[in-house]
């Protein structure tokens, strides 16, 4: 009894707590958008004021003066440098007066909120020799931003809202009422909890009346809560309880792995799937539906299969980048494996040593060592064809072929490592008796080895399938997608969208939107395929 | 075994242990030379100097503080703690999915093997709001606990088949004697499962000590940089020291492929258990 009553008491001290934390959140957001208004008008007065000092101040200075800190230019891409390079453009045609100043201020004040302090109070140019130098500023004694910032940083809170889970815990002696009077779960007792539910709700929503969200958000929430107690009261819920209670032992092993997948893994993947709903332009979120989706599947460059922008084109470049690799991880990695697989070869080990360094080598070093080796004047290909001079880039083929080589180096070993270990599971019985029978050795690979390897084989083909499907390091970094993006494969696509394009400071949500098709694309092969490879069989034992 | 047999299965396997090691000896060569890589080819002659190592292993902050160690340090740390979480995680959850039977399993097993199929540039800023909101950016924890997460499922996976081929009545015997669920995980499984946990510790290290995406996104300040965000730098859009690089590979190779050839043998058969199964 007293069991039942905690359990209550928490579920709606927790969901009220949650609710009203919510609400804040939002209430927040809205006052921290209307007072970055005023502030970016604000500096669009100052910016042009701060222009002309800066413009001067280059004029006459050849050595950083007191005041300026000197940084050295970044060569790594990273979002920050990204962020930064938006305003060194801005900052560069402002200078060269094709740009108005407001340019600089907006750009510097669309850039993302943590950085927006930092880059407010500094003016930025480049000197002739690349250096960047940042300049005291010169705006952060104006009392007026400096009051907005502070506004800014600290939102006031929406005023009674605190009272409202405390409202609910006090008020829920009401629903209690209806779960401590009679033992036995009932329909009236069910109704008894919903209406104790009901008055605590009631009261939350009356105090968030005066805006709209407001409503909806606890209106939705208590639609819930009420539903939840009237369940509760029916008897439903102890149904679904019991189990869970047996089990509690087991929660308990795997609540820690669970907590952090959930935190670390899916709540990111979410929020990855959400932002595909939007379109990003320089820090604002525009809700656009499937406006992204329609845009990659029917857009303009879709429907034409030879135009490598092509979601379409892309995609039958992905698919034959993936079997053929596959394809030749297997072929290789089985025909070796089946070579050291010889009872009576000498130097196994020493082979089998060497054979597996591959897979020690990072992917990324190894892309770029061997994009060397595709180098038209010092490559190695070239001096061993004796075609120097010649670019692997220039062509589609040349330049698959170079992604292809890379990747079957780096992902042979692994396939042969597992293929050694498959082969070494098939009992020698058999190759006896099929010796016996008087079998070739090419029916005995065929009717025997290949059936019999395919259980092990097969679970790992399709994780080696979904690897190369993501493959981002060897085709992003050996041919680039040359030639003119024609051997970009779905991920790199979807990364150049993200980080490369920057015209309206980096597409995130189209690039969401293509990760996400990416997902279901590999998630409906998967599940397809999963009967055949025996993917879940694992789950259901 | 026939003579043209051996022959053959000989040849084949020099020709493609050339091919395995032609590019690693060419990496060995131009971290040897003085010169920043203009080498064609497998060129014996010329100089040989310890230059590039020298040059990558004494770089400092503008403080003057040895950089190199701090960033190997720093590699060393988010590596080896992500691998003690991220192992004693899978473990124990492994555990559960193989001996008990409790609402959701099936699912989250399931959900666990979706993850393998996220593509990574999509999880990038996501990871990034996220840790960014939690204060977590240029601080090791942030990239541990990442690093941690992401090998989870594959180290899930794999445990929990090899602990599926535990026999459950050692397990029974244990409890009739009056032993508790844990003594017997503590006492009895786990050091029944030491090449499967070695495994798992080995690929969740690799994973971590190589990874440089993540790593450079979430870390902006070069003292906290780990080695392959390093290597990187000295791979710019036009200007490449491949002496530089091809010294920095070699050091960031070294220890994994040291780790590997100690633990090969765990290894395979690691990776079969669970193939064969599944």
């Amino acid at each position: 009894m007293v069991y039942r009553l905690g359990a209550f008491f928490v579920f709606f001290f927790v969901l009220g707590a949650v609710t009203e934390g919510i609400w804040q959140t939002l209430a927040q957001n809205e006052q921290r958008q209307l007072v970055e208004q005023e502030l970016f008008s604000e500096i669009e007065e100052l910016a042009s004021l701060g222009k002309e000092k800066a413009a001067e101040a280059v004029r006459g200075l050849k050595a950083p003066e007191e005041g300026w800190l000197v940084t050295e230019p970044s060569s790594t891409s990273g979002l920050a440098s990204l962020r930064k390079r938006k305003v060194f453009a801005a900052t560069d045609k402002a200078q060269e007066g094709t740009a108005p100043s407001e340019e600089i201020a907006l750009a510097a004040a669309n850039i993302k909120s943590r950085s927006l302090e930092k880059k407010l109070s500094a003016q930025i140019k480049e000197t002739e020799d690349g250096r960047v130098l940042l300049s005291a500023p010169i705006i952060e004694n104006d009392q007026l931003i400096g009051s907005l910032l502070l506004k800014r940083e600290k939102p006031v809170s929406s005023g009674q809202g605190q009272w409202t889970w405390l409202l609910l815990a006090l008020t829920l002696g009401a629903a209690l009422c209806g779960v401590l009077g009679s033992g036995e779960a009932s329909l009236v007792r069910g109704l008894r909890t919903a209406l104790g539910a009901l008055f605590a709700w009631g009261g939350a929503l009356y105090f968030h009346l005066s805006s709209p969200s407001g409503v909806i958000l606890f209106g939705a929430v208590g639609a819930f809560a009420l539903l939840a107690s009237f369940l509760a009261g029916v008897g439903t819920l102890a149904r679904w309880w019991e189990p869970i209670r047996k089990a509690r032992f087991a929660y308990g092993y795997v609540a820690p792995a669970i907590l952090g997948m959930l935190i670390l893994v899916f709540i990111p993947f979410a929020v990855g799937v959400g932002l595909s709903f939007f379109e990003h332009e320089f820090g604002e979120w525009r809700f656009a539906g499937l406006e992204n989706f329609s845009k990659i599947m029917f857009g303009a460059g879709a429907s034409s299969l030879t135009s490598p922008d092509s979601f379409y084109y892309k995609l039958v470049v992905t698919l034959l980048w993936t079997t053929s690799n596959v394809f030749f991880h297997v072929a290789i990695g089985l025909g070796l494996a089946l070579l050291l697989n010889q009872p009576n070869l000498r130097g196994k080990a020493f082979y089998r040593l060497i054979l597996i360094l591959p897979w020690a080598v990072p992917s990324y070093i190894t892309a770029l060592i061997w994009k060397r080796m595709f180098h038209p004047e010092l490559g190695l290909v070239n001096a061993l064809l004796g075609t120097q001079g010649m670019s692997w880039t220039d062509s589609f083929w040349k330049a698959f072929f170079s992604n292809l080589m890379t990747n079957i180096w780096l992902g042979v070993p692994f396939m042969m490592v597992v293929c050694l270990g498959a082969l070494q599971s098939i009992p020698k019985d058999v190759y006896e008796a099929a010796d016996i029978d008087g079998a070739s050795s090419w029916q005995k690979f065929w009717k025997i080895t290949v059936p019999l390897l395919r259980p092990a084989l097969l679970p790992s083909i399709i994780l080696g399938m979904i690897w190369t499907f993501n493959m981002f390091n060897v085709i992003y970094l050996v041919s680039e997608g040359k030639p003119g993006g024609a051997t970009d494969i779905l991920v790199t696509e979807a990364y150049r969208w993200a980080f490369e394009r920057q015209e309206r400071g980096g597409e995130y949500g189209y690039a969401a939107a293509y990760s996400t098709i990416i997902f279901l694309l590999l998630l409906v092969y998967s599940l397809g395929t999963a009967k055949v490879t025996g993917l879940t069989k694992g789950a259901q034992d | 075994m026939s003579l043209g047999a051996t022959i053959f299965s000989h040849g084949v396997l020099i020709v493609a242990c050339i091919i395995v090691l032609y590019p690693i000896l060419y990496v060995i060569r131009m971290a040897l030379s003085p010169t920043q890589g203009f080498t064609l080819g497998l060129d014996l002659s010329g100089d040989f100097s310890l230059e590039n190592f020298s040059d990558v292993v004494d770089t400092t902050t503008q403080d003057g503080d040895w950089l190199f160690g701090r960033q190997l340090w720093n590699s060393l740390w988010v590596s080896l703690a992500s691998t003690l979480v991220g192992v004693a995680l899978s473990v124990s959850a492994a555990y559960a999915f193989s001996r008990f039977r409790f609402p959701g399993r099936k699912a989250s097993l399931m959900a666990f093997l979706v993850t393998q199929m996220f593509p990574g540039t999509m999880m990038m800023i996501p990871l990034y709001i996220l840790l960014d909101t939690f204060g977590l950016l240029d601080q090791s924890l942030g990239l541990i606990l990442v690093y941690a997460t992401t090998s989870l499922p594959f180290c899930v996976w794999m445990l929990k088949g090899y602990f599926d081929t535990i026999p459950k009545d050692l397990e029974e015997a244990a409890l009739i004697d009056g032993a508790t669920r844990f003594q017997i995980f503590w006492r009895v499984i786990l050091p029944l499962a030491r090449p499967a946990i070695a495994v798992t510790a080995l690929f969740s290290f690799m994973t971590a000590w190589n990874e440089f995406v993540l790593a450079k996104t979430l870390m902006s300040r070069e003292t906290l940089y780990t080695l392959p965000v390093v290597l990187k730098g000295y791979v710019g859009k036009e200007d490449v020291q491949w002496g530089h690089f091809a010294a920095g590979a070699i050091i960031v190779s070294v220890p994994v492929m040291a780790l590997f050839f100690a633990l090969q043998r765990q290894l395979v058969s690691g990776l079969t258990a669970g193939a064969v199964k599944g």
